[in-house]
């Protein structure tokens, strides 16, 4: 399924070489050892998130009950929303990287924004997430209560989630009835907040490589023979997608023994 | 020296993509709220954690072009999951294999349920008699 471009062909030959660093004996190689040192980086990234996946494990299995408890006290709708978001701008994002490799710069562009514009949706709904996490009691050691705060302590907002959470009948709080929580559920709301706080940092510095990039395309910088940093920033942004994919189930869904 | 031309994937291919991930979220999380304890115990975890690996393999092998890329770069790429592997591996095999099952205390009880302190000053129990243990009194 491959397509060629054929417009390559007729590049004038110094566009090519004048794009080319004088380390690298062509355009190829050049892209190549880019990719590689980006997935070098990657790779630690890997480890990195790795580490904390691992001792969320280890800890799982220690508390599965308090565990199983702070799954439920997430709200579960907004976090596939924001998977779909995310994966949804992953596609944009292949589809920027797709027209760099055609050194189509206004594709880019219009690539580029659409990704961004899905990657603010994302942090925003995340803060909302964390908001209503405070208003619940569920952020340790500032709010965390083992019995649920009282709901007409709450703002209206947060009461509205809490309304809609009983209506889909996964509610883990029924706003008549408050229950107690495992002290244990700190531990995994601290995973929950550690995981996807440097997760969102990820996407805000992803975001700052974007509008660079955005940028560098509308100055027409990108040609078929140079577009690397799309390329590279298309991977950073397609591996932060990744960690969301595996932190999504494991912090939102395992709410079944 | 030639130029070897980049490998255009078609945009079709990354449409289909994108609607096989949507599925995957679907059915991820509809599998999430039906409770399949009936199979056995943890294939909820099971099952969740899989079709991750799955949509993780995707957006690895098209969306990162891992499939179309050199071998070395994917060596590159491999290095990473292989050591998260052998952390992953070695960890559990440990904290997997512990003498009482996970989460459940040695009485049987679910351990987030706070234990007791005991009562006194009792000094712990041991297993063998005080006075066969020389250093305690």
């Amino acid at each position: 399924m491959s397509v060629h471009a054929t417009h390559l062909d007729i590049v004038p030959s110094d566009i090519r070489s004048a794009t080319i660093e004088h380390q690298f004996e062509s355009a190829d190689q050049q892209r190549e050892t880019a990719t590689l040192g980006m997935w070098t980086f990657l790779s630690t990234e890997i480890l990195f998130f790795g580490a904390l996946f691992v001792a969320y494990g280890i800890y799982r299995l220690r508390w599965p009950e308090a565990f199983r408890q702070g799954s439920i006290d997430l709200k579960w709708y907004l976090g596939t929303v924001n998977t779909g978001i995310l994966l949804l701008s992953s596609y944009f994002m292949a589809m920027a990287v797709h027209a760099s490799q055609q050194g189509k710069n206004e594709k880019i562009v219009r690539n580029l924004i659409i990704t961004m514009a899905l990657a603010t949706v994302f942090v925003c709904i995340k803060m909302t997430e964390y908001y209503l996490e405070y208003d619940e009691g569920l952020v340790p050691g500032i709010t965390f209560t083992t019995h649920e705060p009282d709901p007409k302590s709450e703002s209206a907002f947060t009461r509205a989630f809490t309304r809609f959470d009983h209506w889909t009948g996964q509610a883990a709080r029924n706003p008549r009835e408050r229950k107690t929580r495992p002290p244990q559920e700190q531990l995994f709301m601290m995973f929950y907040f550690v995981m996807t706080g440097i997760h969102a940092t990820h996407m805000l510095i992803g975001l700052c490589l974007m509008t660079w990039l955005l940028i560098m395309a509308r100055r027409k910088k990108f040609t078929p023979y140079w577009h690397n940093p799309v390329e590279v920033v298309g991977l950073y942004w397609h591996f932060v997608d990744t960690v969301w994919v595996f932190l999504f189930p494991i912090l939102y869904l395992l709410r079944n023994p | 020296m030639p130029e070897q031309q980049e490998h255009l994937v078609a945009p079709r291919l990354y449409l289909a993509v994108l609607i096989a991930l949507m599925i995957l979220l679907i059915i991820t999380v509809v599998t999430a709220f039906i409770n399949l304890d009936a199979l056995g115990s943890g294939w909820n975890t099971i099952i969740a954690v899989t079709i991750a690996v799955l949509k993780g393999l995707l957006i690895l092998l098209f969306f990162m072009h891992v499939r179309y890329a050199s071998r070395l770069t994917v060596v590159f790429a491999a290095a990473g999951f292989v050591w998260l592997g052998i952390m992953l591996t070695l960890t559990m095999s440990d904290y997997l294999t512990r003498n009482h099952p996970p989460g459940i205390n040695p009485k049987g009880e679910p351990r987030y349920i706070a234990e007791p302190e005991p009562t006194g000053s009792k000094p712990p129990q041991l297993d063998v008699s005080p006075a066969e243990h020389g250093a305690y009194h």
